[in-house]
């Protein structure tokens, strides 16, 4: 990472921060000045971090996403762009007050972790990474947000079930609003998560010779990919909505994040982010 | 100019006082136009809705204006009833109390549900009718502009009008944080009774769509159906139906529960995870309890609802602290505008007779200078004009300073003796004495407020 790529993901690292100090004035008081201001800030944050990685990939001459840094802030860069789809999409910014503190501590923990740049590996070298990276990232991203969708169900579902209504109850969407955009974001999830399976099988076969190796992070990309699947298929055929719904949508992406850390750190896998 | 007030509201009159002066839209307009023809009045609006009728006016004498102003209302009364009560039950304010009881008013805290809604558009209304009957000005618009800014920035920046305040609307809003949107969510009415019937009609006017009745008599049920448009259901039929309703409102005068676990747990299952907002107004209650715990299921009994609203009435008078401070703020950069506007024509009068005597004294050197150039006279005028604003300078902006502190009177009194303005009395009006009269004048802040321009 060198100062230029630095510098912007700093200054982007404290634009979400300011985002989420808004974000956070705006679930207070719900009020739309600080609504309208933090989504400006995300935005323009967004504008800088894109920056950041368009350096990057100047440099590295394709994604930068050759060290472990560059894979989280592209990973957040990602995630960033699917919220604020969904937040212009759906009008809920309540969401965005627990979303965006936590891409901004991922964004300083990006700046933290280790971002030497090693030589890419020749096989990283095809414009089949690229689709295979974002559209994985994308199906994580939505994921992402569908799970937390579903915690703020589970809360809201809570405070109705208490019959003692708190701040949170006032503050937070509607059981529906919640129950329906995490079903909606499984939907694309599943979506993109097939298409970044698809052209990694392509990108397999051409640098491996064959498509499918059962590899475990191969093997995880899939079973991650069939519980979602599963969850769909409950979902509108046998009617698991509400709560049983909102468990499945966190348990779906602690099977992410184990597929992303877990199988990267504890497996030895041949498929390697370096 | 000062501004004058008479009114009545809920807590100065009882029901059958304030319909007599509930004026419908086209009586509202004719009084208007009586009142501006009044020589003394030079702007008027009136505020009425069912909680409250209130003139406002634009004067140059607040005195003569409010005894004319309570007999205007009296006369507009008297019609109907002629009633001693009347002008007992009047408030009246001068000034400064108006508009922070505009303000007040504006603000919610001074309905009878403290922080509701509808306030504020009535008031945006009753300024709507003034500009349409002509009787606005400049100074009631700034009155009311600045009203109707405190109710907006109250409802945005407070939580005054904030959780429902009644078991209907606790009702209705919590319909909404469950299903969202209630457009065609489907009520089940069970057993008649008041207050159920009016959930039912809030929430159908929030939009529910279908409403089933059920009635130990079918007769009944297909009566009360009529009345809201909705499809009478036979009681051994409420099974069925509690698979397609989503929110079952039960009122009915049976001993035991009428809608049991089982029951729920069926219509669950044909539910396929659509969830099911049971509100049980009954005592003895007709849904037994442990339907609650079933997913999916939230069963809201009479003492929930009634917690709930008392909670959202908690919340509400935490606010008011903010809701005062605001009204203060919004009063105190309204009686900063007042006093520019008492010193305006103070400041314009000795300025113009300043140049009078500029003026006179020019022409009077010039006709005996004779065979100056243009150029010439036209550097004598601009020299005149120099020595009157250089000394002109200080005093103006002292008087506009003294707009802006508490004896401005005092200045104004002074620069209008030491430059020989006599009428001052016409440009700026003395003052009525301060303070409510009137039996139905509210007490509490009014005693303490800050006094309006200054000191007699």
């Amino acid at each position: 990472m060198n100062q230029v790529q630095s510098i912007f993901l700093a200054v982007a690292a404290l634009g979400f921060l300011t985002s989420s100090g808004l974000y956070a004035m705006y679930f207070r008081g719900q009020k739309n000045d600080f609504g309208f201001w933090a989504t400006v800030f995300a935005s323009g944050s967004l504008v800088v971090l894109t920056l950041s990685l368009v350096a990057g990939a100047i440099e590295l001459g394709q994604l930068p996403i050759g060290a472990v840094s560059w894979t989280v802030v592209f990973f957040l860069w990602v995630a960033v762009c699917v919220y604020l789809y969904v937040e212009n999409r759906w009008r809920i910014k309540v969401v965005g007050s627990f979303f965006l503190p936590a891409v901004t501590a991922g964004l300083f923990l990006a700046l933290w972790l280790p971002s030497r740049r090693e030589p890419l590996a020749p096989i990283l070298q095809s414009p089949w990474v690229a689709v295979h990276v974002s559209s994985m990232f994308l199906g994580y991203g939505t994921f992402l947000l569908a799970s937390l969708s579903g915690i703020l169900y589970l809360v809201q579902e809570k405070e109705i079930k208490s019959r003692r209504l708190t701040f949170m109850h006032f503050r937070l969407p509607s059981l529906e609003t919640l129950d329906t955009l995490s079903a909606r974001l499984v939907s694309w999830g599943v979506l993109l998560l097939g298409a970044g399976l698809v052209t990694g099988s392509i990108w397999a076969s051409k640098v491996w010779g064959s498509p499918w190796s059962w590899d475990p992070k191969q093997t995880w990309s899939l079973f991650t990919w069939g519980f979602y699947v599963l969850f769909l298929m409950m979902r509108y055929g046998r009617g698991w909505k509400g709560r049983k719904s909102a468990y499945l949508t966190v348990l779906g992406f602690a099977a992410v994040v184990f597929n992303v850390l877990g199988v990267t750190l504890f497996m030895t896998a041949l498929h390697r982010f370096s | 100019m000062h501004f004058a007030l008479v009114g009545l509201n809920h807590r100065t009159a009882p029901v059958e006082v304030r319909e007599t002066l509930a004026f419908g839209p086209e009586t509202l307009l004719r009084h208007l136009e009586a009142l501006s023809t009044r020589p003394l009045l030079r702007e008027a609006a009136i505020l009425c809705t069912c909680n409250r009728t209130e003139v406002y006016a634009v004067t140059s004498d607040p005195e003569q204006t409010v005894t004319e102003l309570s007999l205007f209302l009296e006369e507009a009364a008297a019609g109907k009833k002629p009633s001693r009560r009347l002008s007992e039950s009047f408030y009246r304010y001068r000034d400064l109390q108006v508009a922070q009881h505009l303000f007040q008013v504006a603000a919610g805290i001074d309905s009878m549900l403290v922080g509701e809604p509808q306030i504020l558009g009535q008031v945006r209304d009753s300024y709507d009718n003034a500009l349409k009957a002509g009787t606005a000005g400049a100074f009631l618009s700034q009155l009311m502009r600045r009203g109707i800014e405190v109710g907006k920035r109250v409802r945005s920046e407070t939580g005054i009008g904030e959780g429902a305040a009644s078991i209907s609307y606790a009702a209705v809003e919590l319909s909404r944080k469950i299903f969202g949107e209630l457009h065609g969510k489907k009520v089940l009415l069970v057993g008649a009774g008041e207050m159920a019937e009016l959930a039912a009609k809030t929430l159908a006017s929030h939009g529910a769509r279908t409403v089933f009745v059920a009635n130990r008599t079918y007769d009944r049920a297909v009566q009360l159906a009529q009345g809201f448009d909705g499809v009478a259901v036979r009681f051994s039929e409420i099974q069925g139906y509690l698979g397609r309703a989503d929110i079952v409102i039960s009122s009915t005068a049976a001993p035991h529960p009428i809608i049991d676990r089982k029951m729920v747990r069926e219509a669950m299952h044909a539910r396929k995870g659509r969830p099911l907002f049971l509100i049980d107004i009954a005592v003895p209650r007709d849904v037994e309890p442990a339907v609650h715990r079933l997913e999916g299921v939230y069963l809201y009994n009479i003492d929930d609802l009634k917690s709930v609203v008392a909670a959202n009435i908690e919340q509400r008078s935490k606010e008011l602290g903010n809701v005062e401070s605001i009204v203060a703020e919004e009063l105190s950069k309204f009686a900063a505008w007042m006093r520019e506007q008492e010193t305006a024509p103070v400041i314009a009068a000795f300025r113009r007779r300043a140049e009078e005597v500029r003026e006179r004294e020019l022409l009077r050197t010039l006709r005996r200078l004779k065979g100056l150039s243009e150029d010439e006279v036209r550097r004598l005028e601009a020299m005149t004009r120099a020595i009157v604003n250089k000394i002109l300078h200080s005093p103006t902006a002292g008087l506009r300073e003294s707009a802006h502190i508490g004896n401005g009177r005092m200045h104004l009194d002074a620069v209008a003796r030491l430059f020989g303005i006599e009428a001052l009395e016409e440009l700026v009006p003395p003052r009525g004495p301060e303070g409510v009269s009137g039996s139905g004048g509210r007490p509490g802040p009014d005693a303490g407020r800050e006094k309006g321009g200054g000191s007699r």
